[in-house]
């Protein structure tokens, strides 16, 4: 049976992200796979975006979102379930710890680190995006070409020992194909 | 130097116009709201820093420079002031000071019959805060603590110099004054304008990049020699496109960030034609080994390379894109406002734009609002000031929504 999946991100980073590593592992256990990026469409948009998914039969969803201001990623589920009037499911949303900037350094080995002349720190969950900033080598002016060049050497078994949020998604995905 | 604020009076259809401005800006607002007026502003002010005062008007036409229901004399005027953070600057004896703002002001008069017109004024003022005043001691403002200002002021009156240095309101005696401040001005007094002259504010208009691109021109063969500096209309990007995949830094660099704009983009290569002229070539993903020449290539894309080269490999201060969603796909529009949030950390950024996501993705607090007063004059507002649009988006209506259907209140 043709399945699909749709997943909800922030933004731009977000997707440049998920195209680069997830789509692919995504891409194995769908026949279809898409995004929508929800930065800027209003809570009643996104509802009925959910809504249409759910009503398919055949489609799945996985939600994207940074932790923000929230102590705890369960706190952060609660809040995206609320404030989506209930029409999110939590064992559907993935929580990045904290910024998605933290999963783009988790994928850097020794190696590339050295490469690229960026000191990354042995677990990046606390990483914000402006420590991302902070971060960047001199020969890149422009944050999006900087993380273009991570993902084209990304290690996904470096990131999971790196960032524990990115950790959870991938076991996650690893779970759910052994359903699907 | 970022343009932390313009002011005209009367230009086109403005009649008086005070506008601050961030490092990305996007301007919107319904057809004949003066969009286009807003940009003659600043290639006004930059072909005068580069092609002299005539052209500048010439390029403007002088009976349409001037509003038309102004009142006669018309009178024009132009301010821009930049940041201008500068290094130790003696001002004075025993005076170090350090620039941190500059401000060129002019006024153009246009005769009765619009055949004519006469500077009457043209000043260039340099803010300065004093860090060591005499003694070697920091003087400080007895009340907040800060350092004291100063400016630095020329301005000139037919063809009179006029010079002075001020700290706070006392004007420092021309004995004082280093002596050096004014030397470049003294074999101008000839040119019709200050901004002509070798000032910082005319330095910078150089680094004024104001685009408008038609794919049509960019696909076609260019010429093997010339500007490597990207044309207003994307003519030469053959050329341009030549010089950067040539080197290997920017190569990788651009590659880079056109993938991430365009997936499918595998390569791109300039040939020369049989008749000399150079072409560029476009490999796909879904082929590798096959490059499509620049005329079969769908104008969004080139639009989307001439926007990638202006926002991150032309050597400028202020970047104008006018409507660069042209002929772009929705979807690729948040990767391309991206992208302008990203290069505006370097540059700033100016675009004109119809689109609903380009507005979405930009953020309210990046929005100017150009629109038409009762009198038909143009003004320029930020939608994020108004309470009407505050409301609407505290109550989750989208930003683009409010847009499209022009809730944006007065």
């Amino acid at each position: 049976m043709y399945r699909r999946v749709d997943v909800l991100l922030e933004g731009r980073d977000d997707k440049r992200f998920f195209d680069a590593v997830i789509r692919p592992i995504l891409q194995k256990r769908y026949d279809d796979v898409r995004t929508w990026e929800y930065a800027g469409a209003s809570i009643e948009r996104r509802i009925n975006y959910l809504r249409s998914i759910q009503a398919m039969g055949n489609a799945d969803y996985l939600f994207l979102s940074d932790l923000d201001t929230s102590p705890c990623i369960t706190e952060r589920k609660g809040h995206l379930v609320n404030s989506h009037k209930g029409i999110i499911e939590a064992s559907r949303t993935i929580v990045v710890m904290r910024e998605i900037e933290s999963w783009y350094l988790a994928g850097m080995d020794d190696r590339v680190c050295r490469r690229l002349g960026v000191r990354v720190p042995r677990r990046t969950d606390k990483v914000t995006k402006e420590q991302f900033a902070g971060l960047m080598p001199r020969r890149f002016n422009s944050a999006v070409e900087f993380m273009t060049e991570i993902l084209r050497c990304f290690r996904i078994e470096t990131a999971k020992g790196r960032n524990r949020s990115f950790c959870y998604l991938m076991d996650k995905l690893e779970a759910r194909s052994k359903k699907v | 130097m970022a343009i932390t604020n313009i002011k005209v009076s009367n230009f086109k259809s403005f009649k008086d116009l005070d506008l601050n401005l961030g490092r990305f800006n996007v301007l919107v607002g319904a057809n004949a709201s003066g969009k286009s007026n807003f940009t003659q502003i600043f290639k006004f002010v930059r072909d005068i820093g580069i092609e002299g005062l005539d052209y500048a008007v010439s390029m403007q036409g002088l009976e349409y420079l001037a509003n038309v229901a102004a009142p006669r004399p018309k009178v024009v005027s132009v301010e821009v002031t930049s940041d201008y953070t500068g290094g130790g600057l003696l001002v004075a004896k025993s005076v170090w000071a350090k620039t941190t703002e500059l401000t060129s002001h002019f006024e153009l008069s246009l005769d009765g019959n619009g055949a004519g017109y006469k500077v009457t004024e043209d000043r260039i003022t340099v803010a300065f805060d004093v860090v060591e005043g005499p003694g070697g001691k920091t003087r400080t403002r007895k009340k907040a603590g800060k350092p004291d200002r100063g400016t630095i002021e020329v301005s000139k009156h037919g063809q009179r110099m006029k010079q002075r240095v001020c700290i706070g309101r006392r004007e420092l005696p021309d004995r004082n004054v280093n002596p050096y401040l004014f030397l470049a001005p003294g074999k101008h007094l000839t040119k019709a304008m200050l901004t002509e002259g070798p000032y910082p504010q005319a330095l910078m208009r150089t680094a004024w990049g104001i685009y408008d691109f038609d794919p049509k021109l960019a696909k076609k063969s260019d010429v093997m020699m010339g500007k490597l500096e990207l044309k207003e209309n994307a003519g030469n990007l053959p050329l341009v496109l030549k010089s950067i995949l040539g080197d290997p830094e920017k190569k990788r660099k651009f590659s880079n960030l056109i993938r991430d704009l365009l997936p499918f983009v595998e390569d791109l290569k300039t040939d020369r034609l049989a008749d000399g002229a150079l072409m560029f070539k476009l490999s796909e993903s879904y082929q590798e080994d096959e490059y499509f020449p620049a005329s079969l290539i769908s104008d969004g894309t080139v639009n989307a390379i001439a926007s990638v080269i202006a926002l991150y490999f032309e050597n400028k201060d202020l970047v104008i894109l006018e409507e660069p969603e042209r002929n772009i796909h929705p979807h690729l529009i948040s990767g391309l406002v991206e992208m302008m949030k990203d290069a505006a950390r370097n540059k700033q950024i100016i675009v004109t734009t119809h689109s609903p996501e380009i507005v979405r993705h930009a953020g309210v607090e990046n929005l100017l609002l150009i629109s038409r007063d009762k009198e038909g004059f143009s003004t320029v507002s930020r939608p994020a000031e108004k309470r009407d649009v505050q409301i609407f988006l505290e109550n989750d209506l989208g930003l683009d929504e409010v847009f499209i259907q022009e809730l944006w209140g007065m």
